[in-house]
């Protein structure tokens, strides 16, 4: 079931950023993603940006403010979500999310969604409600 | 100090190596800065918070990324309201509270009522597009795109905006490295700019009374050597007469934040570990209130009280 939701998920990242290609739009797939040639090397550089060190797509990967997507960063949002130019999709390169059970992308994804527990959130709030610096 | 059920968790204090040496670490120092909640308002549970200012005591204005949907924030009340322009770059409740102010792509304005009833729309004349807007008061800061990293300094514009579509170039050009990303805010009259994506660094020009230029790094090293994806999430002025702000670290890839004050200069202060998906994103330092964005499920704006242990200057320009 999470594998047929994980395929779903990507067919609908990979149609959503086609037809946002070239607009801002707040990313759901960032750097390294599951099956992705090079995956397995990837490596996150000091500057922040990816290398896959992928024979194929390397100049893409090691070049900021290039990621493996293809895409563009242009912003961060204050809660942590990358606004990317999807400039990717219209290269046709595929770009896949791989979600793990806490609804995190992969091992070198970012957390873009946080669909927290009633629960979760309520602690969420108290441990937030007083903050010393 | 810290309450059992209330009280943030603050994970550990957070010790900063940068070329071998110690810059700075918090552990045994008292609090210098607490936020205590006393409001919050869920939001729409896809609504993306792009931005929040505040220019009129207790209340605050922030803006979704896509939509064009604005709120009116105070500690009790938040008021959504429809503007015209969608995908807001800046916003601001003017001075006098009467009216906003949205600027959006291909720098359009847009100035309303506190209903959304348009007053007036026009577009800036500039020159190129840019992506980066700062607005506060009567002055606009932008900056252009640098996506293609062409090498070269980006361009950047300060005007007074006093009679739109009219605006009035006080400066152009700020002295900013090529190829990088910022963030910008208003520190009275002058502006800061921080890097959106490491190395991470504050720019200050150096405008207004005794203020010299500057160029302040941002610790994000963790003792224990942790990769992270750090990325500046907001800049938040605590006053406007010097350079006192309050800064927002976050590693892209998990929840952790790096809240950091800046002393008067410039210079980092403190630096407190935050492991929760908490940003502020706004101050108003009249009635010592900071709004900030919570990632709960749904997302909330929510209003703290500032209680600082020094007092800031009380002197606006």
């Amino acid at each position: 079931m999470r594998r047929l939701s994980r395929t779903l998920g990507a067919m609908l990242l990979a149609l959503g950023l086609v037809g946002l290609s070239g607009e801002r739009v707040a990313a759901q797939c960032w750097q390294c993603l599951e099956g992705w040639p090079g995956y397995e090397d990837c490596s996150h550089m000091p500057d922040g940006y990816v290398n896959c060190n992928d024979d194929q797509y390397g100049t893409w990967c090691d070049t900021s403010p290039y990621d493996p997507c293809g895409t563009v960063m242009l912003d961060v949002l204050p809660d942590g979500t990358v606004v990317v130019d999807a400039q990717g999709a219209e290269s046709g390169l595929p770009a896949a999310p791989s979600i793990d059970a806490e609804g995190r992308l992969g091992a070198c994804g970012l957390i873009t969604k946080h669909n927290l527990s009633v629960v979760a959130s309520r602690a969420l709030r108290e441990r937030t409600s007083l903050i010393d610096l | 100090m810290v309450g059992r059920a209330g009280a943030a968790r603050v994970v550990d204090r957070y010790c900063v190596l940068s070329l071998a040496s110690i810059l700075a670490c918090s552990t045994l120092e008292p609090p210098s800065l607490t936020l205590r909640e006393i409001g919050s308002h869920p939001l729409a549970p896809d609504a993306r918070i792009a931005g929040a200012t505040s220019s009129v005591p207790s209340t605050f204005l922030a803006w979704e990324l896509e939509a064009a949907r604005l709120y009116l924030v105070t500690a009790s009340t938040m008021t959504a309201i429809d503007a015209g322009l969608p995908a807001p770059l800046a916003a601001m409740l003017e001075p006098g509270a009467e009216r906003i102010l949205v600027i959006g792509g291909d720098l359009q304005f847009e100035r309303t009522d506190r209903n959304g009833r348009r007053l007036a729309q026009g577009r800036l004349g500039l020159g190129p597009e840019p992506m980066l807007l700062a607005l506060q008061a009567d002055r606009l800061l932008a900056v252009a795109d640098d996506a293609e990293g062409s090498g070269t300094s980006p361009q950047s514009w300060i005007v007074r905006l006093d009679e739109l579509p009219d605006a009035r170039l006080i400066e152009a050009d700020l002295t900013l490295p090529p190829g990088r990303r910022y963030r910008a805010a208003w520190l009275g009259e002058e502006p800061v700019l921080g890097t959106l994506f490491p190395p991470l660094e504050l720019f200050f020009p150096g405008w207004g009374d005794g203020r010299d230029e500057r160029i302040t790094p941002l610790p994000t090293i963790e003792a224990d050597g942790t990769e992270r994806s750090w990325a500046i999430l907001s800049l938040v002025p605590l006053t406007t007469c010097d350079r006192r702000m309050l800064v927002t670290v976050g590693d892209l890839r998990s929840d952790r934040r790096i809240l950091i004050q800046t002393d008067s200069e410039g210079n980092v202060a403190r630096s407190t570990i935050l492991d929760a998906p908490l940003t502020p994103l706004a101050a108003e330092t009249h009635s010592r209130l900071l709004l900030a964005l919570r990632a709960t499920s749904p997302p909330e704006l929510v209003i703290y009280e500032l209680e600082y242990t020094v007092t800031p200057c009380r002197s606006p320009r």
